[in-house]
């Protein structure tokens, strides 16, 4: 009986022997060795390589603006417009922009029944294309847990203003503050001068002078 | 039924995971002793972090010439685009991201730009989009407007383009086509009425590259009106304008 335990025990104790040596072996192979390497706690993280076709650009802008604007001898209105800009550097971009409103009477209609000038004339239609300056990048705070990366900005350009059945020639000069809310939006406060020459129908002595159409405005803007 | 629905579940896992991979930003390891992360992506926002070599930065998204990333610790900074040669990809070489220049500008396909001038004494705007066949040769359609006290005219322009010289920062170019002028006078012009002509036109140029992808483009061009009189007119037409080229 005890001979049989004994053997059983050499049995038990040759293969475990065995089973050492033959793990003792095996840790000199890489795989073991990987295996005995301290157990750190990398998580299983998956990287993507970077490729540049795939980099997620955003220097492409296009929104909508509403805001009031004082047409020159029509007093103030409401107007709607289009924004698009394409930010070249950190401090350089295009703009592009269209508005709209529609002038009502001029008090000399109001006070008497003349109609100087009819619903089609009435319509104020501008565009322009400006070069744009960031002069003063920053970031701006909003209670204690929120930052919003901004820039008030100069912009200057040309473009073409329709009024009165005329088609006029306009600079315009502006500037505006722009908030980065997301990588994806932001908002735009703005103001701008649009200068063009006298309008012919009001100038029948044609002197020479120019008219301001102050407009200011603000625009929710998305970036692509 | 069962089938169905283990189906649909199937289908809205497997769009869980194909959006949570879509979350997997490309990452990039720092290759340098260290590199210093902005609050923003201009040179006047402060650094307020750093993060060290061997570290990984998650790539969010690119503004002009700066990279927002996310540090491992789960920090937002900006780092200039050129910093990014400063690291590896998960393959362990240099990461790679080109910014457009000069060597570029020799080989442009396309060009748009503004630009505004005067048209015999009447102030123009206008802006065009230009293809290249070759390195020398242009396509280029034209829209502009010149306006007086009276009048505006409208043109639509076609025209060739040739540039000996496009690897030169200052190229000169020559220029030839035509199109169609539209004549629109004023409501107190009651005598005279719309009308449209043809024009022929050639000229001479100057392209000057600036930086990353834009030009100044200077051009003067003679255009000839083929009215329907005895002699056609000429008109002597200068611009300026701003370009860019992709």
């Amino acid at each position: 009986m005890d001979n049989w335990y004994f053997r059983v025990f050499l049995v038990l104790c040759g293969l475990l022997l065995s089973h050492t040596t033959q793990a003792a072996e095996d840790s000199q192979s890489p795989e073991e060795s990987y295996l005995e390497e301290p157990p750190t706690l990398a998580p299983n993280v998956v990287r993507l390589g970077l490729k540049e076709s795939e980099l997620d650009d955003e220097n492409f802008e296009i929104g909508v603006t509403y805001g009031f604007i004082s047409v020159e001898n029509f007093g103030t209105h409401d107007y709607l417009g289009l924004r698009a800009a394409w930010h070249m550097t950190e401090d350089l971009f295009f703009e592009a922009n269209y508005g709209y409103t529609k002038v009502d009477e001029t008090p000399a209609e109001t006070i008497s029944d003349l109609r100087l000038f009819n619903d089609s004339d009435r319509e104020f239609n501008y565009y322009n294309l400006s070069v744009g300056f960031n002069i003063l990048p920053g970031e701006v705070f909003l209670g204690k847990n929120r930052v919003y990366n901004n820039a008030f900005y100069v912009i200057a350009g040309a473009g073409n203003l329709d009024f009165l059945g005329d088609s006029e020639f306009a600079l315009n000069l502006g500037a505006g503050l722009r908030l980065i809310i997301t990588d994806s939006f932001a908002v735009h406060f703005t103001f701008q001068d649009i200068i063009t020459d006298k309008p012919q129908v009001l100038n029948p002595n044609g002197e020479s002078g120019s008219a301001h159409n102050m407009q200011y405005g603000a625009s929710i803007t998305y970036f692509f | 039924m069962i089938a169905r629905t283990l189906l649909i579940i199937l289908v809205a896992l497997s769009f869980g995971i194909s959006h949570a991979f879509a979350e997997v930003k490309p990452s990039v390891e720092v290759a340098e002793p260290y590199l210093d992360l902005r609050t923003g992506p201009g040179r006047g926002y402060p650094i307020t972090q750093i993060v060290e070599r061997g570290e990984w930065l998650e790539v969010i998204v690119r503004r002009t010439d700066w990279i927002k990333v996310r540090t491992e610790q789960g920090f937002i900074g900006w780092i200039p685009q050129q910093d990014m040669a400063k690291t590896l990809d998960p393959d362990g070489d240099y990461t790679q991201v080109s910014t457009v220049g000069q060597g570029e500008f020799a080989h442009r396909r396309w060009e748009t730009g503004i630009k505004i001038g005067t048209f015999s004494g009447a102030r123009t705007l206008g802006g065009y989009l230009g293809y290249y066949f070759t390195e020398n040769l242009t396509l280029e359609a034209t829209l502009s407007e010149a306006y007086s006290s009276t009048v505006d005219f409208l043109f639509y322009n076609l025209s060739i383009t040739h540039q000996p010289w496009p690897e030169w920062r200052y190229s000169p170019y020559f220029t030839i086509g035509g199109g169609e002028k539209s004549t629109r006078y004023s409501q107190t012009e009651l005598n005279l009425s719309d009308r449209i002509d043809q024009t022929l036109h050639a000229g001479l140029g100057l392209r000057i590259y600036l930086t990353r992808q834009m030009m100044i483009r200077g051009e003067y061009r003679n255009t000839i009106i083929l009215t329907n009189q005895d002699n056609n007119d000429e008109s002597d037409e200068w611009t300026i304008g701003i370009s860019a080229f992709f």
